[in-house]
């Protein structure tokens, strides 16, 4: 690997860290776990254009590790894998068939899966199918957050094309 | 422009359908609730009898748990996100979830079994 690709790589980590730091602060605006912007796949997005599939995976599967350490909860690991790496495929397939143009779209898909991920590991920790009945306003909250950080990465990587190879 | 138009139809259309899903379970009455923790149920409530109790965790934490006309809620927890406390007092529906504690309530029991009481 370049050096010049390490240090964008460490420093789109340090972005994408930072960013889920300072949302991880901001209380929830309604009671309902799960309903976050996810400001952070702003970064998964961009990596995922500029740099490539392996390149982004590395990122968000360090950034959930990262995270988690440094906000303390062990529980919400698991809900930000899950969610993360069922984001990340639905991701992957949507920006394949939808392509960079439509890039807020593939945001949207990708919200949907994580909250889809993040519900059945609510289900499997609780051990109750009830958890489900979320699944209406978690579809909501990812269709809203999936738009609006998807329109930040459309317009990020639409204006900025770093030379990285 | 038009497919960016096609897909805002679309994603507008799938939140009208769960809207309407959410609106038709808040209205959903239920005349009991069965509190889980981790997967195992704990306790069995009449919504109309009034009661308040504590669940402990074993590994420490607690929700306190109020019943009060018909409705129930977690009035008080240690947990750290608090999400389940500002639910709130509801009837029936959506569970309450504590996903910090493994917590749910959940509810059994419709519109039927309030009216007659049982």
């Amino acid at each position: 690997m370049k050096t010049k690709k390490l240090t964008f790589m460490a420093m789109l980590l340090a972005i994408a860290l930072t960013v889920f730091m300072v949302e991880a602060r901001i209380p929830p605006p309604v009671p309902i776990a799960g309903v976050k912007l996810g400001l952070a796949n702003v970064v998964t997005l961009a990596a995922l254009v500029w740099l490539g599939r392996g390149e982004a995976l590395t990122l968000l599967i360090l950034r959930v590790i990262l995270g988690s350490v440094f906000t303390g909860q062990a529980v919400s690991f698991l809900y930000s894998m899950a969610g993360g790496l069922l984001c990340f495929a639905a991701m992957c397939a949507a920006l394949k068939l939808l392509g960079r143009q439509r890039l807020w779209v593939v945001s949207v898909f990708g919200a949907i899966f994580h909250n889809l991920g993040q519900i059945i590991v609510a289900a499997a920790l609780t051990g109750s199918l009830g958890v489900l009945a979320y699944l209406p306003a978690l579809l909501i909250s990812g269709v809203l957050t999936g738009a609006f950080t998807g329109l930040a990465a459309q317009l990020l990587t639409s204006r900025i094309h770093p030379k990285v190879e | 422009m038009k497919t960016h138009i096609r897909w805002i139809i679309i994603f507008g259309a799938l939140c009208l359908v769960c809207a309407g899903a959410m609106l038709l379970m808040g209205r959903l009455g239920a005349s009991a609730a069965t509190v889980t923790l981790d997967g195992k149920a704990v306790r069995t409530l009449n919504l109309a009898v009034d009661t308040e109790f504590d669940v402990e965790l074993e590994g420490g934490g607690h929700n306190h748990i109020s019943v009060k006309n018909g409705k129930i809620a977690i009035t008080e927890a240690d947990c750290p996100d608090k999400l389940c406390v500002r639910r709130g007092y509801v009837s029936g529906g959506v569970p309450i979830v504590c996903l910090p504690h493994k917590l749910a309530i959940e509810f059994n029991g419709g519109d039927i079994d309030a009216a007659t009481g049982r």
